[in-house]
């Protein structure tokens, strides 16, 4: 990786395509709609990557966009998969596979005996040939983490990497959440005859994992996918790390249910930047519009790498599209244009965040919001 | 008066692709063909007989037609070499030519209709992100009885041809009979589940 030329980011223009200095805290959220990455470096050329999505070639953005940096996927030395839904997962295994250097972590709950049981034995290879599932590419991802590279499982207040003056801890899922997800795992354990189909749901938010990212004198949580009942359990506890956080990843795309308003009073600064991804599926989409009001209700600095657009439709042959007209209507594209959000600051703390918005990325509250 | 007719509308409407090629269809084998039931009720026309094979018992005799074989002048029957054995349509299969493809997995089931993400096959996208509503009424009973969240399915729209020659306009969704979960999946999966349990650390 590296070898790819910066003009290929299209909506990096010129200049923007640079590497952060040593010194300097990154956090970059990158989405189109269905779909949520986080890239950041925590200084010394260490880089941390959050989940993954998918370009629409099919490349992972995340390795996308370190290669625009200039930034090899040898530099990645921690990959966290909060948890295992479609949107966050896309593209996981290829990424695992490139940062061969990485320590790969993702939720406790996720390295079950009973929950991997389940999700082995609904996976076949004659299945999904053309739509790849979130069953498949977690198998891949576990097939390649052997002895050489052990995967880790991430809990509550647990201090899952450090290196020099950097730390990355996750704050969830909870001793109460885990065990009550190993109960709902009897329920869910698929019977002898029935079919297989495309997994929608694997885990469930609330084992989830939040991180709490700590370079020099700056601080980021994000929130995953986490919701209202997993951050009461985070704000109760006493062992968590203490340092508020000045930069937030907003929780399950800004949604009603992920919401608590003590996280922003407790575990944050006073108005700091927040970024979302949108999310887009079977109609449904987030945020909406009260949560875009609830969010900038919070702080001044909010951004969203993309919201919904109207529907799209591809154009087809005229006989395609008379068919389609007959049938209830074509098939629309739900996602929003590709955006990045982009925060970066010294690691001295002296200075505030430096926000820069890259393709459909916005400030919300803004009139284009 | 309907060959005439199609030519007309087809001359006044260039752009319209599925009519241009309704007309070339046409002139390539004649008014009797047609796009749509008629077609299927169409018999070949005969070559009227020469004097002297008229003056045999009644014969049939179809002009060229695809697939059919000569059968050798037979002494004990008197038949002329001329006389060609049709196809059986039943005995042929119609062919689909596919203008569009898609593999699509059910996100939500309502009373009349259903909701699937889609993956545009032939566009050969990376990822499903196209989502269609579609009538219950477009599937089979089987499939709606079978139907679940998860559950995958092919939708193909194109152009079917008969053995005849007809062609029609088509749209298919067949559900995927997907394996079912035997006790070997389970024994396996749980093997796998336990020795890739084991590599973790806190």
């Amino acid at each position: 990786m590296g070898e790819r030329s910066r003009s290929e980011i299209p909506f990096l223009k010129d200049g923007a395509g640079e590497p952060p200095r040593s010194d300097e805290f990154e956090l970059t959220l990158m989405g189109s709609g269905y779909g949520e990455s986080i890239v950041s470096h925590i200084g010394g050329g260490v880089w941390v990557v959050v989940d993954s999505c998918l370009r629409a070639d099919g490349e992972p953005q995340p390795l996308s966009y370190l290669a625009g940096l200039g930034v090899s996927a040898e530099a990645v030395s921690l990959i966290v998969a909060t948890h295992w839904h479609d949107d966050h997962i896309g593209g996981l295994s290829r990424l695992v596979e490139r940062c061969k250097q990485a320590r790969f972590v993702c939720s406790a709950a996720l390295a079950e005996r009973e929950f991997l049981g389940i999700v082995a034995s609904l996976d076949d290879g004659s299945v999904q040939k053309g739509i790849k599932s979130g069953v498949r590419e977690m198998r891949r991802v576990f097939s390649l983490l052997n002895d050489r590279r052990v995967p880790h499982r991430a809990m509550a207040n647990q201090r899952i990497f450090q290196a020099g003056e950097c730390e990355v801890w996750s704050l969830s899922p909870g001793h109460q959440t885990f065990n009550r997800f190993l109960k709902s795992l009897a329920e869910q354990i698929p019977r002898v005859g029935e079919a297989k189909g495309h997994v929608l749901s694997l885990s469930p938010n609330e084992v989830s994992v939040a991180l709490w990212l700590r370079a020099g004198d700056v601080v980021a949580l994000l929130g995953g996918d986490l919701e209202r009942d997993g951050w009461r359990q985070i704000l109760a506890s006493e062992a968590r790390p203490a340092a508020r956080a000045s930069a937030f990843k907003v929780p399950h795309h800004g949604s009603q249910n992920a919401d608590e308003p003590a996280v922003w009073e407790e575990l944050l600064v006073r108005d700091p930047v927040a970024a979302l991804t949108p999310w887009n599926l079977g109609g449904r989409s987030l945020p909406l519009p009260r949560d875009v009001e609830r969010i900038v209700s919070y702080t001044s600095r909010a951004y969203a790498t993309g919201l919904r657009r109207a529907p799209s439709r591809t154009k087809r042959p005229p006989m395609v599209e008379r068919e389609l007209r007959q049938r209830g209507g074509a098939p629309t594209r739900t996602e929003a244009r590709h955006g990045l959000v982009r925060l970066r600051r010294s690691l001295k703390g002296c200075c505030d965040w430096r926000v820069e918005t890259f393709g459909a990325a916005i400030r919300l509250g803004s009139a284009a919001a | 008066m309907f060959q005439s007719g199609m030519a007309t509308l087809a001359a006044q409407c260039p752009e319209d692709e599925e009519l241009q090629e309704s007309a070339s269809f046409q002139r390539s084998v004649g008014a009797r063909h047609l796009l749509d039931d008629e077609a299927r009720r169409a018999i070949p026309e005969a070559k009227p007989l020469d004097a002297e094979t008229a003056a045999r018992p009644a014969q049939y005799v179809a002009p060229e037609a695809e697939g059919s074989g000569l059968i050798e002048a037979n002494d004990e029957t008197g038949l002329s070499p001329d006389v060609r054995s049709l196809p059986a349509p039943w005995m042929e299969r119609a062919s689909l030519h596919a203008l569009q493809e898609w593999e699509g997995y059910v996100v939500a089931i309502r009373d009349k209709e259903f909701q699937a993400r889609l993956l545009d096959l032939t566009a050969e996208a990376a990822f499903p992100d196209e989502e269609a509503t579609i009538l219950l009424e477009e599937i089979s009973d089987r499939d709606a009885a079978m139907m679940r969240v998860g559950s995958i399915f092919r939708w193909v729209i194109g152009y079917e041809r008969s053995p005849a020659g007809a062609k029609k306009r088509v749209s298919l969704i067949v559900f995927r009979d997907l394996p079912r979960l035997t006790e070997a999946d389970v024994r396996r999966g749980a093997e796998w589940a336990s020795e890739v349990a084991q590599r973790f650390r806190s």
